[in-house]
């Protein structure tokens, strides 16, 4: 068949209806594309009402993403797990839009030990203080022990095996949604549950967000313990080093006393050792002055012998020479008239050799000394002294003891008379004082002299050497032997001290010579 | 293709012809409202015949028609194209004065 062409108008024609099925194309109004080898089935308005509500559903997910996340920052600022169970709890209403959320911590077997609840105003509260456990096999264990989260619509919750229905006083439930809370190893410590959904059934989506946020409290809840954790070790830490600074105290106190009374010892020690160190140099200067006095007793004894021995030739020998020879002529016979004569020079003669005899004697030992004590005895002395001097010699003394012991009477006799030998022998003094006065337990004796005085060094130069060293040495000693000291002061051209300190001590019944009486005047 | 059929007086009927892609939306709401139409004359406004695209392609070809719903109202010495779904019930009488018009 012959095709006809078609005509201007023909064409002009088609050309508008072409042009009004592509206007139809760009509005939407077809469904298909005729070609010549297919037929292309255009669904642009479901295109664009699926990208319509993929868009929606984008922004309904970012919106929930955002909300997730401004959640993750309550969360992570709870600082206590109370706190945190209930923003998770209040957090799985508004995300996945229950009615009603609750929140469990510290599962361990079959109950939880903190709990929150979420619920709108139209769910009713469960009864105050009323505490539910999870027995085990129920749903909840689902979610527990078997599953990291379920979802179940309400008809499904109550057909489920494991639904054992309500405890009483229980909040009626509509559906269930739950999600596991979690330990890091991702064992069960707790759970998220979400009831009611306010529109609906619970989705996919709702199950997924729900369990983000039971991943992202379980988080929040780890972090939380582990603080609990390491805040408890700190409180117990600091507690132990509160202890040990306390025990170190006590330990430093007790250190210090132990310290104080080391040293205390110490010092205790040392001043012992420094008085025995110097007692035993005392002991030592002692021995040696022992030594020294004993050498020198014996040069006294050799001295005093030497001089008794020239005084019995000098004095007594001549004495009896001269007796002697009287005698000689009394024997040769004597003109009448001369016999009385010679009996008369010798009687003199006898009698100024007895009078050697005594005094000789009373050198020796003061036989006065025993019979009447030594007051008298020195009183005796000081007046032959004073016979034989020719100046002033004066005795004053002073509650003097009647019954002290012979050996300090002595002693004090043998000083005073020591003293006196020395001074008629080398002072040339004028006058002479000697005391004896007693103070409390101490009898104190001076002989003073108003002669010429020498100087101690000299005397200390020739120690040993001469006989006045010799003799003070000497009453050194006496005084020492009794208990008491002796030292004596003096300086050229000024006269001579010499004094003698001796404890009076236990008075002696009956002894010494000298009447029972305090002696208390002058002499 | 049906040729345009005669009424009973002799007058040469309108032919509706609705191109339609299977029951995609805009097919089957230009079907619905293509019948509505019908229903709602007082007299029948001519035949109607629907064209599925899926099962008949050649027939759109050979009409000039390539996208779908496509309406032809046509008479002897005359034809209307209308596109989309026919929701615009004015339009379709408009078409169908202008065909009958001649």
């Amino acid at each position: 068949m012959a095709t006809r062409r078609p005509t201007y108008e023909e064409l002009e024609s088609r050309l508008a209806e072409t042009e009004r099925a592509l206007e139809a194309i760009r509005e939407g109004k077809v469904d298909a594309v005729v070609g010549t080898k297919d037929v292309y089935v255009l669904r642009l308005r479901e295109m664009e009402e699926a990208l319509r509500e993929a868009g929606e559903e984008r922004e309904r997910r970012l919106a929930a993403q955002a909300a997730l996340s401004d959640i993750s920052y309550d969360i992570l600022a709870q600082t206590d797990i109370s706190g945190l169970l209930n923003v998770s709890a209040h957090a799985a209403r508004r995300l996945t839009g229950a009615r009603l959320a609750s929140c469990g911590h510290g599962y361990m077997n079959g109950r939880f030990r903190t709990g929150a609840t979420s619920r709108d105003s139209g769910i009713p509260d469960c009864p105050p203080g009323r505490d539910f456990s999870i027995r085990k096999g129920g749903l909840y264990m689902e979610v527990l022990d078997r599953t990291w989260s379920f979802r179940l619509t309400d008809a499904r919750m109550r057909s489920h095996p494991r639904w054992w229905g309500l405890p009483k006083g229980h909040v009626p439930l509509d559906g269930l949604m739950g999600a596991r809370l979690m330990n890091s190893d991702g064992s069960p410590n707790g759970m998220i549950l979400a009831s009611h959904k306010d529109k609906g059934d619970f989705t996919a989506e709702d199950e997924g967000t729900l369990s983000q946020l039971a991943a992202m409290t379980s988080l929040a809840l780890r972090n939380l313990m582990f603080q609990e954790a390491l805040e408890h070790r700190v409180d117990e830490r600091t507690m132990e080093l509160e202890q040990k600074a306390s025990d170190l105290q006590i330990l430093n106190r007790e250190m210090a006393v132990e310290i104080g009374r080391r040293a205390e010892m110490e010092a205790r020690q040392k001043k012992t050792e420094e008085e025995l160190r110097l007692s035993n140099k005392k002991v030592l200067e002692e021995i040696k002055e022992r030594r020294f006095l004993a050498g020198r007793l014996v040069k006294l004894i050799e001295r005093d012998r030497s001089e008794m021995g020239m005084a019995l030739h000098d004095e007594a020998g001549q004495w009896l020479t001269a007796l002697r020879m009287e005698l000689e002529d009394i024997k040769g016979g004597l003109p009448p008239g001369h016999l009385l004569d010679k009996v008369e020079v010798t009687e003199k003669q006898t009698t100024e050799l007895l009078g050697f005899i005594r005094d000789f004697s009373n050198y020796l030992r003061p036989a006065s000394l025993k019979r009447l004590g030594v007051v008298s005895s020195v009183r005796g002395l000081v007046e032959d002294v004073k016979k034989k001097m020719g100046g002033e010699v004066h005795f004053h003394f002073k509650e003097v003891p009647a019954n002290l012991h012979p050996d300090k009477e002595l002693a004090l006799y043998r000083i005073i008379q020591e003293s006196l030998t020395n001074i008629q022998r080398h002072a040339r003094a004028g006058r002479v004082f000697v005391n004896l006065i007693r103070k409390g337990t101490t009898l104190h004796l001076s002989v003073e002299d108003d002669g010429v005085g020498f100087d101690p060094q000299d005397l200390e130069r020739d120690h040993g050497s001469q006989g006045e060293a010799l003799g003070l040495s000497i009453m050194k000693e006496r005084a020492t032997q009794v208990g008491g000291d002796f030292w004596i002061e003096s300086e050229k051209g000024k006269g001579t001290l010499a004094c003698a300190c001796i404890p009076v001590g236990d008075p002696v019944e009956g002894s010494g010579g000298g009447p029972n009486k305090i002696r208390d005047e002058n002499a | 293709m049906d040729a345009p059929f005669h009424s009973k007086a002799g007058v040469e009927r309108v032919v509706f012809r609705l191109f339609v892609a299977g029951d995609e939306p805009h097919s089957r709401a230009a079907r619905a409202n293509l019948g509505e139409f019908r229903a709602t004359r007082e007299t029948s406004p001519g035949k109607i015949e629907v064209v599925d695209v899926f099962k008949s392609p050649e027939t759109a070809l050979e009409n000039g028609i390539f996208v779908t719903p496509t309406l032809i109202v046509s008479s002897k010495t005359s034809r209307m194209v209308l596109y989309g779904d026919l929701s615009d019930m004015g339009e379709i009488a408009r078409a169908l004065n202008l065909v009958e018009g001649g």
